[in-house]
């Protein structure tokens, strides 16, 4: 063999790839494309997450503001003028969000005024966390002009908002926020002296910013909690579980299922229940703990449950579309992502009061761990944010 | 954690395997003297990219059972493991009974187990008053019931009261007896 070809042959074999080799090449450039897709995907959620942190954000200065206004008072549940105690901070704090024109609109009592209101009406954008879809799901438009709710329904069907207004609830204001309850489980904000944002039907009408005795930095205000859309969604409420769901509220947990649902086996297992659905996230303007309140007292992204068949006392949770945790806001305005595995101390603690006595109230340092602790304005706590 | 080191383990295994099969190809790109790191950095950054959205404790083992009532199983009962004061860890474990009276225990995500330790344990089921038939109204105007009707022994669902207690070794446990008498 002569020099020449020699050459030639190492040349032609540097230059060349095999058939197979190629296509190792290509596989690998595939399996890199498959790693980046869900990175992409997760970019999308993580920029959902964040303007949902922000409009948290942006209802927390809302409350602020109002604070600013109103002698350094936050607003509060139930007023006088609204028998029945329909209102919520998130009536008090419209101005204060831009919402000047549904403010406008909210009729200073009960009525046919008050069921038909404008300022129920389609979607808020402010309080719709991107990341909960179905937060945002209600026609923009206003009230249609044969819109039934208030001529079919007593108060109670307002409360309650079962199938007979499934129209309603297509229209009415949606929300992926709700107040802290702290770690008093009630069925209102009744009897409730541990968290920010008491009733003006007992005796403490409204807090000051200064009856935040453990801090505003160690305070809960907002946290979310998705609008469930489905019986078995993890945001629905298992009702009509009986006291011992109130006695020891870790009972609920068993009621997890994988991903954001509940555990269907369990739910049909125990029988007898009611599963509320259609109501967290769909009233803004209604006091009751299922509709615009939480409870500090199991960890986020768990189960939710009630005593009574409805509207009934118990641990709601809250929950958010985020893997592994929730969003919350603090009483001096900063947002913090809570993990699941946040420490909820003893779960099976008496969920109302210090005692098996009902409505007393609750005091001293709560037992439901540095979840409670965030939760409590007063319980002289020492635990701070992990 | 234990999860992940297999994984990265099978991971690396395979990339090895899929290495060795095309030597001239990993000659040329001169990684032969180094295919271990190379395949244990690329299974890391693959178990790191799809591995770790789990959020859950670690420490947990798993604790399954059976509760019988004077020796019938017992079904749709609601189990609560509660850590007696020796335990390090408060979290308590719970699960509810299926028709066999066979349950799975779970402490933050479905079936995930408790951590070992000495628990005493509640077993509770109750009546529930009746909802069948009944207008919203009604159900709004229901008063809360302030004694429960237990289908059990009162002292079985009440923490103080039960005497069924139960140590978990860090093994676990597959089948686990909780039996109540009348």
């Amino acid at each position: 063999m002569s020099e020449q070809s020699q050459i030639t042959k190492r040349r032609s074999g540097l230059q060349g790839f095999t058939l197979v080799e190629l296509l190792v090449v290509i596989a690998i450039i595939g399996i890199l494309i498959g790693l980046l897709l869900p990175a992409v995907q997760a970019a999308r959620e993580a920029a959902r997450r964040m303007s949902c942190t922000n409009k948290l954000k942006q209802i927390t200065l809302a409350l602020h503001t109002y604070m600013d206004a109103n002698s350094s008072a936050l607003p509060n549940y139930g007023s006088d003028t609204a028998p029945g105690g329909d209102w919520t901070p998130f009536i008090s704090i419209l101005p204060y969000l831009e919402q000047g024109a549904r403010w406008n609109y909210i009729p200073g009592s009960y009525g046919a005024a008050w069921y038909y209101c404008p300022g129920w009406a389609g979607a808020m954008d402010v309080l719709c966390c991107p990341s909960d879809s179905a937060a945002s799901q209600v026609s923009k438009t206003n009230i249609p002009a044969n819109w039934s709710w208030g001529v079919q329904n007593t108060e109670v069907g307002w409360h309650v908002g079962g199938s007979a207004n499934a129209e309603g609830l297509n229209y009415s204001t949606r929300h992926s926020y709700v107040f802290s309850g702290a770690d008093y489980l009630n069925y209102s904000q009744y009897w409730n002296n541990r968290n920010p944002f008491p009733t003006a039907y007992t005796d403490r009408r409204w807090n000051t910013i200064a009856a935040l005795t453990d801090g505003t930095s160690n305070t809960i205000f907002l946290s979310e909690r998705a609008v469930p859309t489905s019986k078995y969604d993890i945001g629905s409420i298992v009702s009509n579980l009986g006291i011992s769901v109130v006695a020891n509220p870790s009972l609920c947990m068993a009621y997890k299922g994988s991903g954001r649902f509940l555990n269907q086996s369990a739910v049909d297992n125990s029988g007898g229940m009611t599963i509320l659905w259609e109501y967290t996230g769909r009233r803004m303007n209604c006091y009751y703990t299922c509709y615009t309140l939480f409870y500090t007292v199991l960890a986020p992204n768990s189960p939710s449950c009630s005593e009574t068949a409805v509207l009934g006392p118990g641990p709601v949770s809250a929950n958010s579309y985020h893997a592994g945790g929730v969003n919350i806001s603090l009483g001096d305005g900063s947002v913090r992502f809570i993990s699941d595995t946040i420490d909820t101390g003893d779960t099976t603690a008496y969920g109302q009061g210090n005692s098996a006595s009902q409505n007393t109230g609750r005091t001293g340092k709560s037992p439901f761990g540095v979840w409670g602790a965030l939760g409590s304005i007063n319980g002289g706590e020492t635990a701070v944010l992990p | 954690m234990a999860q992940h080191k297999i994984d990265i383990r099978v991971g690396k295994l395979l990339c090895l395997q899929v290495l060795g099969i095309f030597p001239d190809f990993s000659k040329r790109l001169k990684i032969m003297k180094t295919p271990h790191l190379i395949c244990l950095v690329l299974a890391l950054f693959v178990v790191a990219t799809i591995g770790c959205n789990k959020s859950g404790l670690s420490g947990l083992v798993p604790v399954q059972g059976t509760v019988y009532y004077n020796d019938e199983p017992l079904a749709g009962a609601s189990i609560s493991f509660i850590p007696t004061g020796t335990n390090a860890e408060t979290r308590s474990g719970n699960g509810i009974s299926d028709q066999n009276g066979h349950f799975v225990l779970m402490t933050l995500n479905p079936e995930d187990g408790v951590y070992p330790g000495e628990y005493v344990v509640t077993v509770i089921k109750v009546k529930r008053p009746d909802v069948e038939g009944k207008t919203l109204s009604e159900l709004v105007n229901q008063p809360r019931e302030t004694i429960p009707q237990y289908l059990v022994p009162e002292k079985y669902t009440d923490k103080e009261q039960s005497d069924l207690r139960f140590t978990i070794s860090s093994k676990g446990e597959k089948e686990l007896r909780i039996d109540l008498k009348d």
